[in-house]
């Protein structure tokens, strides 16, 4: 404000101080409308993100849920109940799916962008740093980690032999 | 000229923040959160891994896994991995380099500053150690500042007049107090507590026990030796921590926790607030010690200190603000979030020493919303409060009666509904207005407000081009009171004058329904059955009789019996136009008179 009284009050020409203020207003301005060009790029790529984060979120909170069921369907005693309770699980399972959601192969070789060790089996028979066994599904949500799986992973006791 | 990032390197987890037009925000990583964990990991197969990644193989290779390295800034310690050593100063190195690449592909250009936080009780050599790390990583490091200090910045507690303030910091692993003196803008550490082996995973630690003991007691099963059982009540122990911040009670829900000779086991315990607080109790009291000790360290009695600054994601935890009230009988400052305070306090140092802070122009915003006034004492707000000045906004209006060829505009500010409840700024007259029926003349109002405040209302005729205006200058001179008490106001009333205005609204859609019809049964004369046009009068009448006694559910009954018959002499008045094809004036006219329904009227004068 203060400079802009200023700026009003001098001469137009022949003032080096006037000019030096131009100069540096104008620098000010060029920043100020390449911050907001950055800025509205950035938006651009943020509100297409929000969309993705939206949906993913929402599919987040419903894994435990999914989790549990996975859980219940390995220990069922067969039966027609059962049969009834693992096609219900099949059918959320396909819908998810449907959604865009994946589960991640918990086999081979350990890989911390995907699996997530929880514990270490320390005399396995598979190779080192490998995966022995899936503890909770991970999943990829339009191909991001969107929470990876828990494993054990072998300590390596295949080296003994 | 490049940006300057805050860093804060935590023990447990960093933050990086850089200034956005004046205003400190956190860059989130490439993995996409806002928290980095300060873990660093070599893969089996030689390969670096920084933050959660790292954290994932922590227990599968804990032998080339490294935390907490900030314990060890400014030792001796090396760290060895395939044979080769690395000091803490590389380790942290490699923090930084994550958090600046993940910075730089946030924002598009390359970083080469930064401001990076330190405890307040860091000695010399730490915080070299801390600078050279930052060198290492490919940062010019401008200033090592303290963590309670940029908490403080983030909070805006350098403005302002000399105080005392206090920084209560419990994080995830490690707990701080420190003492702060502002004078002269600058921040004094006056004294310095805390305990490192204290944070929000004790809280977790004692939820989990509990969990375990319930569990035992009612299933009879020890979970404790079950690793993976244990990894789900660790995860559900922290959940339940989280929520019972803001919830009195929750409930910790493992179905299939585990299998005995009878068949699944499930966990469901159900926690209360009060229980949670009996807990970890002993935990709570743990801080007060080291705050105590502070307090008493820098000279001061609790009553002295001024402001109180929460820091740590600990914190959120009710039992320990209310400690830190009891302790310091005040109630303690919040609104930033405690994980991300340290970082953005980063941020503004940063934006101090650019010289960014300064320079920005600090843009002011319109405290109230501003208007006129329009039929029925109706407030039509053109700019809405909190818009970012300077700024303009126009609007096009018309005329409430037939010939009628001034409008006064009367300019108002506030919130309230009705044109009466709110302050006036000002009012002009624009005349010479062609005589026309009502809704066909356009006048364009415009409000500019400019960068000093200062608001500019002109009214313009469409049709003649002749325009009046009004400067006004005392329009932001309410007090913070005043504006705090009509804003205030306008929440208490709003029910109230949602329903005028409800009223009002409904009393111009009738009366504008009663002219329709009027004006139809004129222009069409004997062309509509003498019966239809008896039926079109009284319905008319009617809605004026509603009008006249206020009750909105008869004034929407006659309108909507009216609307139909206008609807039907609009048919007639449509054949007619379609049978003289040749002679459009009149539809022509109709037709705009329909159009600029929804924005009409300016006060009739």
């Amino acid at each position: 404000m203060e400079e802009q009284k200023k700026a009003d009050e001098v001469q137009p020409e022949g003032d080096a101080a006037h000019i030096a203020q131009v100069a540096e207003l104008h620098a000010k301005l060029l920043r100020l409308q390449a911050d907001m060009d950055n800025m509205r790029r950035r938006h651009q790529r943020e509100k297409e993100e929000l969309g993705y984060m939206a949906a993913a979120d929402c599919i987040y909170q419903l894994l435990p849920a999914m989790d549990n069921f996975d859980r219940a369907v390995k220990v069922l005693p067969a039966g027609d109940w059962t049969q009834g309770m693992v096609m219900v699980h099949k059918q959320l399972q396909d819908i998810l799916q449907c959604l865009g959601l994946e589960p991640i192969a918990a086999t081979g070789a350990f890989d911390p962008e995907l699996h997530e060790a929880v514990a270490i089996d320390e005399d396995s028979t598979d190779p080192e740093n490998s995966v022995t066994q899936e503890l909770e599904r991970g999943y990829k949500y339009r191909n991001r980690v969107l929470r990876p799986s828990k494993v054990r992973v072998s300590m390596g006791g295949s080296k003994i032999e | 000229m490049s940006k300057i990032i805050g860093i804060d390197l935590g023990t447990t987890n960093s933050v990086v923040c850089y200034l956005e037009g004046g205003e400190p925000v956190v860059i989130p990583n490439a993995e996409g959160s806002r928290l980095t964990p300060s873990v660093v990991g070599f893969s089996k197969t030689g390969e670096l891994l920084v933050g959660a990644i790292a954290k994932r193989q922590a227990i599968s290779n804990p032998d080339r896994t490294i935390s907490s390295i900030k314990r060890q800034m400014g030792t001796n310690h090396k760290v060895k991995i395939d044979g080769k050593e690395y000091t803490p100063q590389e380790i942290s190195a490699m923090i930084l380099r994550k958090l600046k690449q993940d910075a730089e592909a946030y924002l598009g250009t390359t970083i080469e500053k930064a401001i990076i936080t330190v405890p307040a009780y860091f000695t010399d050599s730490q915080r070299q150690a801390t600078k050279d790390a930052g060198t290492i990583a490919g940062l010019e490091v401008l200033r090592i500042i303290n963590e309670p200090t940029a908490a403080a910045l983030a909070y805006g507690l350098d403005k302002g007049q000399d105080h005392t303030i206090l920084v209560f910091d419990l994080g995830g692993g490690t707990f701080d107090v420190s003492i702060l003196e502002l004078g002269d803008g600058l921040f004094e550490v006056k004294a310095t507590s805390g305990n490192n082996k204290l944070g929000g995973d004790d809280f977790d630690q004692r939820l989990l026990e509990h969990l375990v003991k319930e569990f035992k007691k009612s299933a009879g099963v020890d979970l404790s030796k079950d690793r993976v059982a244990m990894q789900r009540v660790r995860e559900a122990a922290e959940k339940a921590k989280i929520e019972l911040s803001t919830l009195q009670q929750t409930a910790v829900n493992l179905p299939f926790i585990t299998m005995d000779a009878e068949g699944p086991k499930h966990l469901d315990i159900s926690i209360t607030r009060a229980k949670f607080d009996e807990l970890t109790e002993d935990l709570v009291e743990l801080t007060m010690g080291p705050a105590r000790r502070a307090l008493q360290d820098s000279g001061l009695e609790a009553h002295q200190i001024d402001k109180v600054i929460l820091v740590g994601g600990s914190t959120r935890i009710p039992a320990v603000q209310e400690a830190v009230r009891r302790l310091l009988g005040k109630e303690p400052h919040k609104g930033v979030n405690p994980d991300e305070v340290v970082g953005l306090g980063a941020a503004i140092q940063g934006g101090v020493l650019s010289g960014d802070v300064k320079n920005v122009v600090l843009l002011d915003i319109t405290p109230l919303s501003l208007g006129i006034e329009t039929l029925g004492g109706v407030l039509t707000k053109l700019i809405e409060r909190n818009t970012t000045i300077p700024t303009s906004k126009s609007q096009i209006f018309s005329t409430a009666a037939d010939h009628q060829t001034s409008v006064e505009i009367h300019v108002l500010q506030g919130e309230r509904a009705m044109a009466v409840d709110n302050v006036t700024l000002g009012r002009f007259t624009l005349d010479g207005i062609a005589p026309a029926p009502r809704g066909i003349p356009k006048v364009e109002v415009t409000f500019d407000i400019d960068v000093n405040g200062i608001v500019n209302v002109k009214a313009k005729d469409m049709a003649t081009n002749k325009e009046q205006r009004i400067s006004i200058t005392s329009s932001i001179g309410l007090s913070d009171n005043e504006i705090d008490r009509m804003v205030k106001d306008a929440d208490k009333y709003a029910a109230e004058d949602q329903k005028r205005r409800e009223l009002v609204e409904a009393k111009n859609q009738a009366e504008q329904m009663a002219y329709s019809a009027e004006k139809l049964l004129k222009d069409l004369g004997d062309k509509v059955p003498s019966e239809q046009a008896e039926a079109a009068k009284s319905a008319a009448a009617e809605t004026r009789t509603a009008i006249a006694s206020g009750d909105i559910t008869k004034i929407k009954a006659a309108t909507e019996v009216l609307t139909k018959i206008v609807d039907e002499l609009s048919t007639i008045m449509y054949n007619e136009a379609q049978a003289k094809a040749n002679s459009q004036e009149q539809g022509g006219q109709d037709a705009a008179d329909e159009t600029i329904d929804a924005d009409f009227d300016v006060e009739k004068k």
